[in-house]
């Protein structure tokens, strides 16, 4: 694929904090017409110099809620599904403001100013769950006030309404601290080694897939030894999001067999010598559809999906009108022009063998037009995280979508974030689609699901974790 | 792989770190079924070996009555 000199450096531009790119801007537009080289060049220049400067990756700030919600509240989580919260983890500037034992405050009175205005969109937001308030009860719908002490969240519209509905909120009251402490040690500004990511596998080290701990060891990540870590780092990190596919693959080995062997290609005896040349695959795209946070996710992260599958080239495109929210200032969306009708944003330098792009479309404005035609299964791959197909409030939005990636008859791998939500998914499936399609995967708990338990801001009582469940399928030949 | 000095999974004094004990669990009982076979394979051919050893009574190994003197000077 022939890379427009604007593209490229774009894509420089894209790895640049952006405190310094403004300079830089000037500078490398007066350097296009040299291309591909002059770019990538400066960008390691730029990145050399300005090591102080936090990576981008923190710049998404999960907790801002945009806009106001419907009534019915699509799923609206602090956690994973609106930015990766995981502040950047820089050793110089940040102070430690709470320390380990001291991670359980209530939201309302956190020290944390972040937490405090959670506290005080859920407030404005959220309802209480009392039976009183439901649509036979005899009460008005109300917002939640009353915090539990316990767990520190608001859960209820007064203290009579908690009390009356202890047992209900004691099954998930112990998580619901868990999360209360996760989050303020997220912001409590300690050093996180757990987002300290792997190189390069080396050939000899197979990776085991069995589960978290397996995989980090023989990845040769440093030792999580703490549970909250090790919550963090599943969670906040998302390697799961790239483990989720990678683990997948795995499992279904004998489902995927083509996207498989695609994967872990032999060994061809190629090198860098004239003698060494071979053909070469075309990278596996992964189409990451409905992208949200993922796309704004450390490509570190990304990368580590290339080293899980070192054999073959990887092209990661993320399409989705919400991904790249918020972050208009570091990836500025390119002009729609003949060379890239689409506006995407390109980033070919994360690693050797990965490449992403993110498009903010829809994906079936773009099917209609065949610019990724022809799909392959032995080179394509559908991935829908938290879709919600079967979310009253986003079910609409997959309706056209469905039919176009059932037709190109690649697999569709999809998460969810708690066993109800996938259920209700592959429900919607099987409605919409009844005998289209062929179950690659039944639906199960994903092995690499996010340890950590995060919180619906709209609704305390709807607890849940990042990739809970996955399952796959694909259009019927 | 820079030696266990270096590695994170093993603290000062070379002891597991809990990540270790966690990857490992999933082997735990397979490793010890493993070790106690292979322990008692070894344990019972030693065994067996000594017992079929000592079950010899030399009787092919002809001892004289008297013993034999030592030619005197």
């Amino acid at each position: 694929m022939a890379l427009p000199a604007d593209l490229a450096a774009r894509s420089a531009l894209s790895r640049v904090c952006s405190h310094c790119s403004v300079s830089f801007r000037r500078q490398a537009g007066a350097r296009l017409p040299n291309g591909l080289f002059q770019a990538s060049q400066r960008q390691q220049q730029q990145r050399s110099v300005h090591s102080k400067c936090p990576p981008p990756r923190a710049a998404v700030d999960s907790n801002v809620p945009k806009p106001a919600p419907t009534s019915v509240t699509k799923r609206f989580s602090s956690g994973f599904a609106f930015g990766s919260s995981a502040p950047a983890p820089t050793k110089t500037e940040k102070k430690r403001v709470l320390e380990a034992d001291d991670l359980f405050h209530s939201f309302t009175n956190s020290p944390i100013p972040e937490i405090r205005k959670r506290a005080a969109f859920m407030r404005q937001y959220a309802r209480c769950n009392h039976p009183d308030h439901q649509p036979h009860g005899n009460l008005a719908p109300a917002h939640v006030d009353f915090e539990c002490p316990d767990c520190g969240i608001p859960v209820s519209c007064s203290k009579e309404h908690w009390a009356d509905d202890y047992e209900k909120h004691l099954e998930i009251c112990d998580t619901l601290r868990q999360i209360n402490e996760d989050d303020h040690d997220l912001r409590s500004g300690r050093f996180f080694p757990e987002f300290e990511y792997a190189g390069p596998q080396i050939d000899e080290a197979l990776i085991n897939m069995t589960n978290w701990d397996t995989f980090l060891y023989t990845r040769s990540f440093l030792a999580i030894d703490d549970d909250r870590s090790m919550r963090q780092a599943t969670r906040a990190s998302a390697v799961g999001v790239a483990l989720g596919i990678g683990d997948l693959i795995y499992e279904s080995s004998n489902l995927l067999p083509a996207l498989r062997y695609t994967l872990h290609p032999p060994k061809n005896g190629g090198g860098m010598d004239i003698k060494g040349l071979r053909v070469e695959a075309p990278p596996v795209r992964l189409f990451i559809l409905g992208a949200r946070a993922e796309s704004s996710l450390p490509r570190d992260v990304w990368v580590q999906l290339a080293h899980v599958f070192p054999g073959s080239r990887i092209h990661l495109i993320f399409i989705g009108p919400e991904s790249m929210t918020n972050r208009d200032n570091e990836f500025p969306l390119p002009p729609r022009t003949a060379t890239n009708p689409f506006g995407a944003i390109v980033e070919d330098r994360v690693w050797p063998t990965m490449k992403i792009s993110t498009i903010v479309d829809y994906y079936h404005t773009l099917h209609k037009t065949g610019h990724f035609y022809p799909y392959d299964p032995y080179f394509d791959c559908f991935v829908m995280f938290h879709p919600g197909l079967g979310h009253p409030a986003s079910s609409h939005e997959w309706v056209e979508t469905l039919p176009m990636l059932l037709e190109t008859k690649a697999p569709i791998i999809v998460t969810g974030y708690t066993q109800e939500d996938m259920e209700r998914d592959v429900a919607w499936v099987n409605k919409t689609a009844h005998g289209e399609f062929d179950m690659l995967l039944e639906p199960g708990e994903n092995r690499f699901r996010s340890l950590r338990w995060d919180l619906n801001d709209l609704d305390p009582q709807d607890v849940s974790a990042g990739n809970w469940g996955v399952w796959a399928f694909r259009g019927k030949r | 792989m820079s030696g266990l000095r270096h590695n994170s999974y093993y603290d000062k004094k070379l002891a597991q770190s809990p990540a270790l004990v966690r990857a490992r669990r999933p082997y735990l009982f397979k490793n010890a079924l493993t070790g106690l076979a292979l322990v008692g394979i070894t344990a019972s051919i030693y065994t067996y070996t000594l017992m079929a050893v000592g079950q010899d009574d030399f009787e092919d190994v002809k001892v004289p009555d008297v013993p034999v003197q030592p030619a005197k000077k």
